[in-house]
């Protein structure tokens, strides 16, 4: 009996270890593996195209960066993905991509393990570079030099913005975006509805079209904010102040803390002259993502804060909640008559190179296969792909001009993730996206001109706002990693203090005291910013 | 009498067979349990020197640099650190001294219910809450005390008081954490009360009622005596975790306002050392409340032994 | 039975009170079912309460006929049972064998089991443990192995041991019975409620299992029905919550309402409908593993 029993015990166990140690990795069957009609005209096509040498096998570590993905989708083939790899010559022998929330985490994990994939995009600069520095990415600048199309793409100037630290590059960043800029969405139709023909443009019209807003509509919130000020640039950025409230800026040539702005408190007081009439959504500081996208379509939001092609992405949003009224058109930043305000920081100026970085581990085994592979990411099939789509199926070329199929474009959405070099918002996709978007609202056709006339013409001059002044050197700077622990926290006990004040929990007087308090506490981080200003200087106005 | 003259004839008879083949089975069933432990436990232990060292993923554990103490000097000296730990220490006694009567109490009052029915639908639906995750609770809660739609603030506004804003105010916050974490295990918690309660035996009871005591006093008297081991042992383990507090009920409720007082270690260590992968703090803060932990558990152990003859080990 | 007015009047007040804590239970889980089989269209717009408005269950639908979901539900199913039973045997075994009296190095091996209580090398050593010296990614091993050894279910079970009355045992052993003998025939179905409840909180446990998801597996055939949840329908919710979550086209899209609640009520539901079933032993096995003499 009891040798029985044991036997079946240990026969048990033996049985559970052997299955659990199976692993489940079997790819599974979809629709986007390549098709074999499949036409696509290569133009710009790297060196290496002899299809005689075997391809390498590579593994790559990628992000969605937050897009929709199909159920099913394969991350290891799909049209795009085996079109790159075709051009570089390589199979991709494994794809890692971390769902999205978790990305962060996958990759210091999958850093600290030393397994690291041969190619490696994650958005995350200051990470990329220290680690490089530790020596786990290929430091490029010679491989930059080497190669035509990456000399192409990026400039000097952008090569220079390319380098950590210490001088070194150790990735490849998404270049600038020429479609792009924090922005805020207007609801045309209810400023119309109040009486108005045109976008008010200083600060006072702009309120009095809130009062306007709110007095017809009660039950509105005609501006509002979510918790950690997300999204509240609206006031800040038009006095010329940090556009959160509480980092550190540039300011007429120095870098100041948040509080040390001239007008700050003149930003507070409007902020707090909206929340007391009720202008500006009360209780922001604990409204969550699912609340404030929740008010923001059934409040009658008069502003609505985003960047321009987030804000193309939300015209879709009016019309699939039912809010098919709903005509959503960029606006520019208010005029402040004032001599302090200074435009750099209200503008921002062009922006600089971009946060996603694509590198090249250290440890890889085919440092040629990775060089190739990051060349198709920038190459011109690549952008055509990911922006438009295949030729005859996503999109038609009419009198030479490519005409998108937007049902059918709308279906592989992903294809924007492989895009991740020429920056995922750029003036073409912003113009694509807001025609796409536009011409499915309920409006007529007359309606819909419109809309779509209104929208690209006030998004240019919302670029145009943003060209007008030099590149902001203040995104240029790199601190030491220590200082940024500290700036996080300085971060959050700005915030306290200042949304204090704009709730007048504490009076002005004490606001005086805490932010002075602030910032002498703090003063070591103002004294570092300002150190690397002139470098950074440098490196913005180069040509 | 008759158990310990047993007793030295077992001893007698054991010590003439060799403790080996008796001991050799035990050993035996200790193997894979011991074999896991190592490989799992002990083994990673000696991660902890990524504490004494500045980690370097990519160089690995061995050739990361020696910094001796200064992952522990930094947040020892940080300012903020004995702010969060203040909180987390306040909050956590707070929860022990009103959150560890409560399930007591219901375990009694639920006992004392004529329905027997009664008595297992209300058993049953109070552990419900344990079920959900924090997500799902800290929505409901923050819509509940919404200023404008929430239920509560509808409630007052019916009287003419202005609503309040109870996240964002200060001294609501506390008690707000408080009260909701209750909610969420009180009926689990009571689980081990009832049963401990329903093995009491029924003719203590009786012999009370004989003696002519109210239903106070038997509760006094033989209730509360007899979950009284019950309540140590919880007791002391809610006591061990005193230095730390689950993340996710006030990461999702707190907010910029209520920093001073919510803050609490273990949200304090997710934004230094998980969001900036400062792997050497988290490990010397982490190898901190470990000790802290067992020095506490210890000690309440300790007082446990002496009053209520119980111990943990 | 003749019962005294203030006796009566006490039962008043504790039913009432008891049925104050039935609502402040059901109440909000009544407002997620409902949520989750709305119209979600009317969920933001006019708000539910209590009731649905509209009755639509195609966030439970879609949900279900997804293959990653049915994927999940099976990985979870398989992780728990092996989980559970093994986690089972070696708890009993090892308890069992710290229950006896004396043999060579008992109180070693308590400590030995007890420090691990207080003592962990963090996260990192864990990880590295597992993924890369034992190269156990993307296998079941990874989720089961690190938890099976709970030395806090073996103290439980051990002061339970003990308190079996040596005489029993005394007896069998001068019949001339082994260690397994006496560990099936006595201990086992003396221990078997105590054995019941370690089991409900281990297969609790698995099932909310998540975070060694995220630390040791990159397929997404081996995901957890918590992780699944929390990776699909939380994802963006999770991502726009995060510090610093690069704004991009499309990122700020929250997965609706109603789909999120379904999932939350899928998820909870199978944990949720055994527990009342086995609450019997698990009452009868709390409180024997506890409370000694």
């Amino acid at each position: 009996m009891k040798k029985s029993f044991v036997l079946l015990i240990s026969v048990f166990l033996l049985a559970s270890f052997l299955v659990t140690g199976c692993s489940y990795g079997v790819a599974s069957d979809n629709n986007y593996t390549t098709n074999t009609n499949s036409t696509n005209s290569s133009t710009d096509v790297p060196a290496n195209t002899e299809t005689k040498v075997s391809p390498d096998k590579i593994r790559i570590f990628y992000i969605t960066s937050g897009l929709t993905i199909p159920d099913n989708f394969n991350y290891k083939n799909n049209f795009v993905l085996d079109e790159l790899a075709k051009i570089a010559n390589v199979e991709i022998e494994e794809a890692v991509v971390p769902p999205y929330s978790d990305y962060k985490t996958k990759f210091n994990l999958m850093m600290s393990s030393g397994n690291i994939c041969d190619v490696v995009h994650i958005p995350a600069v200051n990470e990329v570079n220290s680690y490089g520095q530790s020596g786990a990415f290929v430091e490029l600048t010679d491989i930059i030099n080497g190669s035509d199309i990456m000399k192409k793409r990026y400039s000097i100037q952008f090569v220079e913005l390319l380098k950590a630290n210490d001088g070194k590059i150790y990735s490849l960043r998404s270049l600038p975006v020429d479609g792009d800029c924090n922005s805020f969405g207007v609801r045309y139709d209810l400023l119309e509805s109040v009486g108005y023909t045109g976008m008010p443009t200083t600060m006072d019209e702009w309120l009095n079209a809130m009062r306007k807003v709110k007095a017809k509509y009660p039950d509105s919130i005609p501006y509002t904010s979510r918790e950690n000020l997300h999204y509240c640039e609206f006031v800040f950025k038009s006095f010329g102040c940090a556009s959160d409230g509480v980092s550190w800026q540039y300011y007429k040539g120095k870098v100041i803390p948040a509080f040390g702005n001239p007008l700050y408190k003149d930003a507070l007081i409007t902020y707090q002259t909206m929340l007391e009439e009720g202008l500006m959504d009360k209780e922001f500081v604990t409204s969550k993502a699912q609340d404030f996208q929740d008010k923001r379509l059934n409040k009658n939001v008069l502003i609505n804060q985003q960047n321009l092609t987030a804000l193309a992405t939300w015209i879709d949003r009016f019309t699939s909640n039912g809010i098919t009224t709903a005509m959503f058109i960029p606006g520019r930043y208010p005029k402040i008559e004032d001599d302090r305000i200074d435009p750099i920081a209200v503008f921002d100026g062009p922006p600089s190179i971009g946060a996603h970085c694509v590198a090249i581990s250290s440890t890889s085994k085919k440092k040629d296969a990775a060089v190739r592979f990051l060349e198709a990411l920038l190459s011109d099939e690549c952008n055509n792909l990911t922006v438009w789509g295949r030729e005859g199926i996503e999109y038609n070329v009419i009198n030479g001009e490519k005409v998108s199929d937007y049902t059918k474009a709308s279906e592989s959405n992903w294809r924007l993730m492989y895009g991740m070099l020429f920056g995922l918002n750029t003036k073409e996709e912003l113009e694509l996206l807001a025609k796409t978007n536009i011409a499915n609202t309920k409006f007529d056709n007359a309606g819909k001109e419109k809309y779509q006339k209104l929208f690209l013409e006030e998004a240019g001059k919302a670029l145009a706002d943003l060209n007008s002044v030099q590149m902001n050197p203040y995104n240029l700077i790199a601190l030491d990693k220590d200082t940024v622990t500290r700036l996080t926290e300085a971060a959050n006990e700005a915030r306290t203090i200042a949304v204090k004040a704009m709730l007048n929990e504490i009076s002005l007087t004490e606001f005086d005291a805490q932010a002075a308090n602030f910032m002498e506490k703090y003063q070591f981080i103002t004294d570092e910013y300002n150190a690397k200003l002139p470098e950074a200087q440098r490196k913005a106005t180069m040509k | 009498m008759s158990n310990i003259k047993e007793h030295s004839t077992v001893i007698k008879h054991r010590s003439h067979l060799l403790k080996k083949s008796r001991d050799l089975p035990i050993y035996g069933l200790l193997l894979p349990g011991v074999l896991l432990v190592i490989i799992f436990h002990y083994i990673p232990l000696f991660g902890i020197i990524i504490a004494f060292k500045d980690y370097n993923p990519f160089a690995g554990i061995i050739r990361s640099e020696w910094v001796g103490l200064k992952n522990f000097e930094f947040f020892l000296m940080d300012e903020n650190f004995w702010r969060v730990m203040r909180n987390t220490i306040e909050i956590n006694i707070m929860q022990i001294v009103m959150g560890f009567p409560i399930p007591i109490i219901f375990a009694i009052l639920l006992n004392e219910l004529w329905s027997a029915r009664l008595k297992k639908i209300t058993q049953t639906i109070s552990y419900l809450p344990y079920f959900i995750s924090w997500v799902v609770a800290a929505g409901i809660i923050t819509s509940v005390l919404s200023p404008s739609t929430g239920a509560i603030n509808v409630f007052i506004k019916r009287f003419g008081i202005a609503p309040i804003h109870f996240l964002a105010k200060e001294n609501y916050f506390r008690p707000i954490i408080i009260v909701t974490g209750i909610w969420k295990s009180f009926g689990m918690n009571a689980v081990y009360y009832i049963a401990a309660i329903a093995a009491i035996d029924t003719q203590l009871y009786e012999a009370a009622k004989i003696d002519g005591a109210s239903k106070i006093r038997q509760i006094w008297h033989v209730t509360l005596p007899g979950i009284k081991t019950m309540a140590i042992v919880l007791l002391v383990l809610q006591v061990g975790t005193l230095v730390s507090i689950g993340f996710e009920q006030i990461f999702l409720l707190y907010n910029p306002l209520v920093y001073e007082v919510g803050d609490v270690i273990s949200t304090y260590t997710y934004r230094l050392g998980i969001e900036q992968a400062r792997y050497s703090l988290t490990t010397a803060i982490g190898f901190t409340q470990s000790i802290v932990n067992f020095i506490l558990v210890y000690t309440t152990n300790r007082i446990a032994k002496s009053f209520a003859k119980w111990s943990l080990w | 039975m003749k019962r005294a007015t203030g006796e009566k009047l006490f039962q008043v007040f504790n039913i009432f009170l008891m049925i104050i804590i039935m609502a402040s239970v059901l109440l909000p889980i009544m407002h997620i079912i409902s949520v989750s089989v709305s119209d979600s269209r009317a969920i933001t717009t006019l708000g539910v309460g209590l009731l649905p408005v509209g009755f639509k269950p195609d966030a439970y639908i879609s949900i279900i006929g997804e293959t990653i979901f049915m994927r999940s539900f099976i990985n979870t199913i398989i992780i728990t049972v092996i989980s559970t039973i093994l986690s089972l045997a070696i708890i009993i075994m090892v308890a069992y064998a710290l229950s006896k009296k004396y043999f060579l190095g008992k109180s070693f091996f308590v400590y030995f089991f007890v420090i691990t209580m207080y003592f962990s090398g963090g996260l990192i050593p864990s990880y590295l443990l597992v993924s890369k010296y034992l190269k156990l990614n993307n296998t079941y091993l990874a989720y089961i192995l690190p938890i099976l050894v709970n030395v806090f279910y073996i103290i439980v079970v051990k002061s339970q041991v003990e308190a079996i009355p040596t005489d029993l045992i005394e007896a069998a052993y001068i019949d001339g019975a082994g260690e397994y003998k006496i560990l099936f025939r006595i201990v086992i179905p003396v221990i078997k409620p105590t054995a019941a409840a370690i089991g409900m909180f281990t297969i609790l446990n698995c099932w909310n299992m998540w975070f060694p998801v995220l630390l040791y597996t990159d397929r997404r055939e081996m995901w957890t029905m918590q992780y699944y949840l929390r990776a699909v329908v939380f994802e963006k919710f999770l991502a726009n919550n995060a510090e610093n979550a690069p704004a991009v086209v499309g990122a700020d899209v929250i997965p609706p309402q109603n789909y999120q609640m379904a999932c939350i009520i899928l998820v909870s539901l199978p944990v949720v409908s055994i527990y009342p079933f086995v609450q019997k032993y698990f009452v009868k096995g709390i409180l024997a593993g506890s409370v000694k003499g």
